[in-house]
C-alpha cells in the first residue's frame, strides 16, 4: 500500500471531491466504508455524499453481503457525455469528427484484414499467437474499443442535437401566450 | 433511430482522462487528451508539453528545451490493479523515462522504472507501487519525476542506464 506522501490528493482536493472521483471508477456495487477507504474520508462523509448523487441520479443505492452499497448510474454517465459533446460542439464539428472515427475503424479493419471487431477477436482465439504478438493484439482490440464508444457517442450527439439545443435555449415565448 | 450501446469501462477511461487533462492544465502548457495509436497499451493518453529547465529546476544547464510528459490508465483490466504509464519523453534525443504498472516485468514487482532509447529499452528498475486512485498517483509521480530524469546515465550522447542511488523508489 501507498506510504503517506506529501502532494498527494488529500492535499489537492476535498473528501466529498474524493468520493465523486472514486464513484466514477467504480465497476460494481461497492460498500459504502469501501469507498469511504478509497476516497480517504470517513464513512459519514461518503454516506452523505452518495446519497446527494443519488438523488442527482448519479449512483444508485445497492445492498452487498447485507451492507449498504453504491453502484455508477452508467445512463447518467452517458446521457452527461452526449450532453457535454453537444454543448461543446457545432452539428459540422460533430460530423467531421463522426468521419474521423469511421476512417480510423475503416484503416483497423484494412490493416489488419478483418471485416470487424468481432472478427478481429475470433482470430485471437483461433490462431497460435506468442505473448508479443498477443499483446499488440490486445492493444489494437483497446483502441478499437475505444474508438467504437467514441463513434457511438458523436452519433448519439448528433442523433439528440437539435432536441438539445432547443430545450436549452433560453424561452422568449411572452407569458400571455400561456394565458 | 438505432441506438448503439456505449462500452461503460471506456466511456469511464474517457472521463477519467479529461479529469487528469483538466488536472494537468493547472500545471502545465498545451495539455491534451489523445487516444492511443494502435500498438500502445490502453486507451489513452493525457499529454502535456514541458519546459525541462523550468521543470527541472535547472535553467541554463539541462541540454534540451523540449519535453512532454505522457500519462495513461487502463482502467477494469480483470487484473488485480490498473495497469499506468507515466513517461517523461525527449524527441530531440529519443528518451523515454517512466513509471510503467503493467505486464512486461513482473519479476521487478509490479510498477516499474524504465528508461528508452527510441523503442527499445535500455534500463529497469524497481519502483514503489503505489495502490491508490488513478487522481492520486497523477499527483504523487511529478515529485519523483525530476529525480527520475536526472538520473539517467548517457554514454555518446545515448541513453543507457540510470543511477539506482539517484533515484528515488517512489
Amino acid at each position: 500500500m501507498a506510504q503517506p506522501n506529501s502532494g498527494s490528493w488529500t492535499e489537492r482536493l476535498s473528501g466529498r471531491e474524493r468520493v465523486r472521483h472514486v464513484v466514477e471508477l467504480l465497476d460494481k456495487p461497492t460498500p459504502v466504508q469501501e469507498i469511504a477507504d478509497q476516497a480517504d474520508v470517513s464513512r459519514a462523509t461518503a454516506d452523505d455524499e452518495l446519497q446527494r448523487l443519488q438523488s442527482d441520479d448519479w449512483v444508485t443505492e445497492t445492498t452487498v453481503d447485507g451492507t449498504k452499497a453504491y453502484d455508477l448510474n452508467p445512463v447518467r454517465m452517458l446521457f452527461d457525455e452526449v450532453t457535454d459533446l453537444i454543448e461543446a460542439h457545432s452539428r459540422d464539428e460533430l460530423e467531421s469528427q463522426l468521419t474521423e472515427l469511421k476512417e480510423e475503424q475503416e484503416e483497423l479493419a484494412t490493416e489488419y484484414d478483418v471485416s470487424s471487431l468481432d472478427e478481429f477477436r475470433e482470430q485471437l482465439a483461433d490462431e497460435e499467437l506468442s505473448a508479443a504478438e498477443l499483446r499488440e493484439r490486445r492493444n489494437v482490440i483497446a483502441t478499437w474499443e475505444a474508438i467504437n464508444t467514441e463513434l457511438g457517442l458523436v452519433k448519439h450527439a448528433l442523433q439528440l442535437y437539435d432536441d438539445v439545443i432547443e430545450l436549452s435555449s433560453p424561452r422568449t415565448d411572452s407569458p400571455s401566450t400561456l394565458a | 433511430m438505432v441506438v448503439f450501446l456505449a462500452n461503460r469501462a471506456n466511456v469511464q477511461s474517457k472521463r477519467l482522462h479529461d479529469r487528469i487533462r483538466n488536472r494537468l492544465s493547472c500545471t502545465f502548457e498545451n495539455v491534451r487528451r489523445r487516444r492511443v495509436e494502435p500498438r500502445e497499451a490502453g486507451s489513452y493518453r493525457v499529454v502535456a508539453d514541458v519546459n525541462p529547465r523550468q521543470f527541472l529546476d535547472d535553467d541554463d544547464e539541462y541540454p534540451v528545451t523540449a519535453a512532454r510528459i505522457e500519462i495513461g490508465f487502463q482502467l477494469q483490466t480483470g487484473e488485480q490493479h490498473e495497469y499506468y504509464w507515466f513517461n517523461w519523453i525527449e524527441p530531440d534525443r529519443s528518451l523515454l523515462v517512466g513509471w510503467h504498472q503493467d505486464d512486461t516485468h513482473d519479476d521487478l514487482g509490479p510498477v516499474h522504472l524504465q528508461v528508452n532509447d527510441g523503442a527499445t529499452p535500455v534500463a529497469h528498475e524497481p519502483a514503489q507501487f503505489i495502490d491508490s486512485h488513478p487522481l492520486d498517483v497523477v499527483e504523487r509521480r511529478p515529485t519523483s519525476l525530476r529525480d527520475a530524469v536526472l538520473a539517467v546515465e548517457w554514454e555518446q550522447g545515448r541513453p543507457v542506464g540510470l543511477d539506482s542511488a539517484a533515484t528515488v523508489r517512489e
